[in-house]
């Protein structure tokens, strides 16, 4: 068991790799009485092409979020109920890159726990069980395709990245999942879900000793073959700058997306470049975003900064406004302006300072901690030594963030009020 | 451990030491009768305030000051609760101890400076100021609409309660500011602070004595007249069911009904609601989920949530357009299946251990402290949270009936999603 101290977090986090491949991270919190542990696979929406010993497979959209509801059947019957017995508090969510599974407990930790890691590696489905599940995704899809929030992004993810898996909705379609049978969801889970292929990390009362303990009881002795994914591309030159749907909205909403250089694994210095960068150009201490919050142009609500998909990044922004194309020319005016007037030291200083400030509050949440340090694990990256990649960001970095902000490389998607 | 001063008039501290945490946090709530006429001007002073003050004259000064005090957030707080509306500020920050310069005390000041001393002129506020904000809410009232299930509940609860304040939105209604100005509301603004009975809450590092000084001097200032009384929710019988519906081109169609119960202020009371509420339509074990769902898969989602402070219980679904006779029977089914007393011992215990491990999860969490103790402001109780898992832990099958029986349907909102 690997000890590692974050002095400047005033935080320990205890590491293990058991033989069989999973990392386990534990987070003590002894001063709490409350546990989150959470179960990350390195498999999400956009795994679908892979080869699994020397075999190819194409799977249909929507098996990584069929799959997440199908891990709460057990052969005795819903894990949901035996949570509840543990008064355990499961749910789990699935993302372009990774599926997580979590369970937050205020007694029988160790029960809990147990129970989250039984439940994930123990595959049980029957065509009958898949069958009943599929009305149910199918309205969970419908109700992503009457959000706004979702479309405008699964919209901008489909222009910008044609030929790409990210650019098909997570859950997939309410047609793709028709094809979905147990044995699909028994292919992909042997494909992926392998200890080596997963992290658990737990913060909170039980002790890491303990963590480690249960973890090797309820896992498998070793790793079974795991896939290798066929690496997805984006068809270039097809990408589109602008796309338009009309739905119930008060006021149109917008993202932009500029695409960023593929990320290299262990790179945070982007992520961070890129939200500095976000914060001179159009932060709330910006001149722009004065002005056009000012004109009534931008509300509260707007927002700018980094998203990634694994190695896909972009720097992006939106919100709500009645004016979005003055929004967008004000944004890359004031890229082009900062890259000729310079960066000045002071300000990108209080910057970051203030950009810790929000991240060290951010370590209260268990959950967000766990879940990030699994995000950023799959990344290589130890999330918890965000300090010191904010030392390393110098101006030049976002520099090279900066002199991308062109209208040319950027992609619209809107909602208008029908 | 907490505690509670009188700072100065009508003036409550609520306040909870801790050291377990990064970062501290406050809110000052000023509490008004919710009313057709005042409630979206209260809901507006919040975001003028924040427009900018005397020291610091425009959002980008006083996002730098924030900037400054180590990343702290200050943003605005209007919520509703029963028939009573609270407006203020809240403040998160990293705690001294971990930021290693101080903080909480200067924050303290500069929420100071943006509560008591807003930019004004000619004895208003400062109209373009008035316009913007006035404008950002307007929109954010609108908004409601991008949220399909929100939307529905929303025009649920209005029809439920034409002549009620409950059914007044929690930001008011859009045609109430119409005769309202810079200066109008800034005379609103200044009996807002002097009438009001005000709820502090403090979470973090500071001792009581501590936090109460700070607070103290954050409100030196602030004028004090005679407090406007808060009234106790209306309570109304169902004379018949109320339908209606509307179309709107959506994939999903959604369901909202609303139902008339009991306040219940007194532990025991409540208790037996709350075992009641999340054995009907909380968690994935409750009837909702468990057959409206799991067993004749007609929606992805159906819960029940009660409100202790008006007596009243919405259901909420999301379903396909054909299943609506379906869904509606079923989910009616479930309650009187409750009244019946068809709860079986383990969707009782099930119901006890959810409540219980959500309100032990409450005690570590700031956000959900502050709900509880404004609660407890507002209803005049005393019983802390452990005493209300003691309650919890009494209810047994035949107050979760009583409790069911109150419970009658008064209005049932459809939102029929039409050709997408």
């Amino acid at each position: 068991m690997k000890q590692t101290d974050y002095p400047r977090l005033q935080e320990c986090c205890y590491e293990e790799i058991l033989p069989n491949g999973l990392t386990v991270r534990v987070l003590p919190k002894p001063e709490f009485d409350k546990m989150y542990a959470v179960l990350a696979v390195n498999y999400g929406s956009m795994d679908m092409d892979f080869t699994l010993e020397g075999e190819t497979v194409r799977s249909p959209a929507g098996v990584a979020h069929y799959l997440e509801h199908k891990m709460f059947d057990l052969p005795e019957g819903s894990a949901m109920q035996a949570f509840t017995r543990l008064g355990g508090n499961p749910n789990a969510f699935t993302g372009y890159d990774m599926t997580a599974y979590y369970v937050q407990a205020t007694e029988h930790y160790e029960e809990n726990l147990r129970l989250l890691l039984r439940m994930v590696m123990t595959p049980h489905f029957t065509d009958e069980s898949v069958e009943k599940e599929r009305g149910i995704i199918a309205e969970e899809i419908k109700m992503y395709a009457d959000s706004a929030d979702s479309q405008v992004y699964e919209r901008l993810f489909a222009a910008m990245l044609p030929g790409h898996p990210a650019s098909i909705p997570i859950a997939g379609t309410v047609e793709s999942i028709q094809a979905i049978r147990a044995a699909t969801l028994e292919q992909c889970y042997g494909a992926f879900y392998q200890p080596c292929n997963m992290i658990l990390c737990v913060a909170g009362k039980l002790p890491a000793q303990d963590v480690i303990r249960i973890a090797l009881e309820q896992t498998p002795a070793a790793s079974g073959p795991c896939a290798r994914r066929i690496p997805a591309a984006v068809q270039d030159g097809k990408s589109a700058q602008f796309t338009q749907r009309e739905m119930d909205v008060a006021m149109p909403m917008f993202t932009v997306g500029v695409r960023l250089p593929d990320l290299a694994p262990g790179d945070e210095i982007t992520e961070i470049a890129c939200d500095l960068a976000a914060e001179l150009v159009a932060g709330e201490t910006s001149p722009c975003y004065q002005e056009l919050y000012e004109q009534g142009l931008i509300d509260s609500g707007f927002f700018a900064g980094f998203e990634s998909v694994r190695e896909l990044a972009m720097f992006s922004f939106g919100g709500d406004s009645r004016d979005y194309e003055a929004v967008s020319r004000a944004v890359f005016a004031s890229a082009d302006r900062l890259l000729n007037e310079g960066i000045d030291p002071d300000e990108l200083r209080r910057l970051k300072h203030s950009a810790i400030g929000r991240r060290l509050r951010e370590l209260d949440s268990f959950g967000g901690t766990c879940n990030r340090i699994c995000g950023y694990f799959f990344d290589g990256v130890d999330y918890l030594r965000f300090r010191e990649a904010f030392d390393a960001v110098t101006e030049e970095e976002i520099c090279r963030i900066l002199v991308l902000l062109r209208p040319e490389n950027a992609c619209t998607s809107v909602i208008v009020p029908r | 451990m907490f505690s509670r001063t009188e700072l100065f008039d009508r003036v409550y501290l609520t306040a909870v030491q801790s050291d377990k945490f990064k970062t501290g946090c406050f809110s000052i709530n000023f509490l008004r009768p919710l009313s057709r006429q005042a409630a979206a001007q209260n809901a507006l002073i919040p975001g003028l305030l924040l427009a900018g003050c005397e020291q610091y004259p425009d959002i980008r000064s006083i996002s730098i000051q924030l900037d400054r005090l180590y990343g702290a957030s200050v943003g605005t707080l209007v919520r509703k609760k029963g028939e009573i509306q609270s407006v203020g500020l809240y403040a998160d920050f990293v705690e001294d101890a971990l930021a290693g310069e101080p903080v909480f005390r200067p924050l303290t000041e500069f929420v100071s400076e943006l509560l008591l001393r807003p930019c004004t002129e000619n004895g208003g506020f400062r109209s373009d100021y008035f316009e913007m904000e006035r404008n950002n809410l307007v929109n954010s009232m609108r908004a409601t609409l991008n949220s399909k299930q929100a939307y529905a509940n929303q025009e649920m609860l209005k029809a439920m309660c034409p002549d009620e304040p409950y059914g007044i939105p929690y930001q008011g209604e859009e045609e109430t500011l119409a005769d309202v100005d810079a200066k109008s509301l800034y005379a609103q603004y200044r009996t807002l602070l002097a009438h009001s009975r005000v709820e502090l809450f403090y979470h973090g590092r500071a001792s009581a004595d501590e936090a109460a000084d700070a607070f103290r001097a954050m409100l030196k200032e602030l004028p004090r007249g005679s407090i406007d009384p808060l009234p106790a929710p209306a309570c109304k019988q169902v004379a018949r069911v109320r339908e209606l519906e509307q179309s709107m081109p959506l994939s999903q169609s959604k369901l909202a009904m609303g139902f008339r119960a009991r306040p219940a202020s007194a532990v025991d009371e409540l208790a037996a609601m709350l075992c009641f509420s999340v054995v009907y339509g909380a968690g994935s074990n409750c009837k909702l989920f468990l057959n409206v769902r799991e067993a004749k898969s007609l929606c992805y989602y159906a819960s029940a949530a009660y409100d202790k402070y008006k007596g009243f219980l919405r259901v909420s679904s999301g379903i396909a357009a054909e299943n609506y006779a379906a869904a509606r029977g079923e989910i009616l089914r479930q309650l009187q299946d409750c009244v019946d007393g068809k709860i079986s011992t383990e969707e009782l215990e099930n119901a006890k251990r959810l409540l219980n491990s959500q309100l032990r999860a409450d005690l570590d969490n700031p956000g959900r402290l502050d709900e509880f103790y404004l609660g407890q402001a507002i209803l005049d109780q005393r019983y802390t949270i452990p005493e209300l898992m003691a309650a919890v832990e009494r209810v047994d099958e035949a107050a979760v009936r009583q409790a069911a029986a109150t419970v009658q349907l008064d209005t049932v909102y459809f939102l029929r999603g039409v050709g997408e």
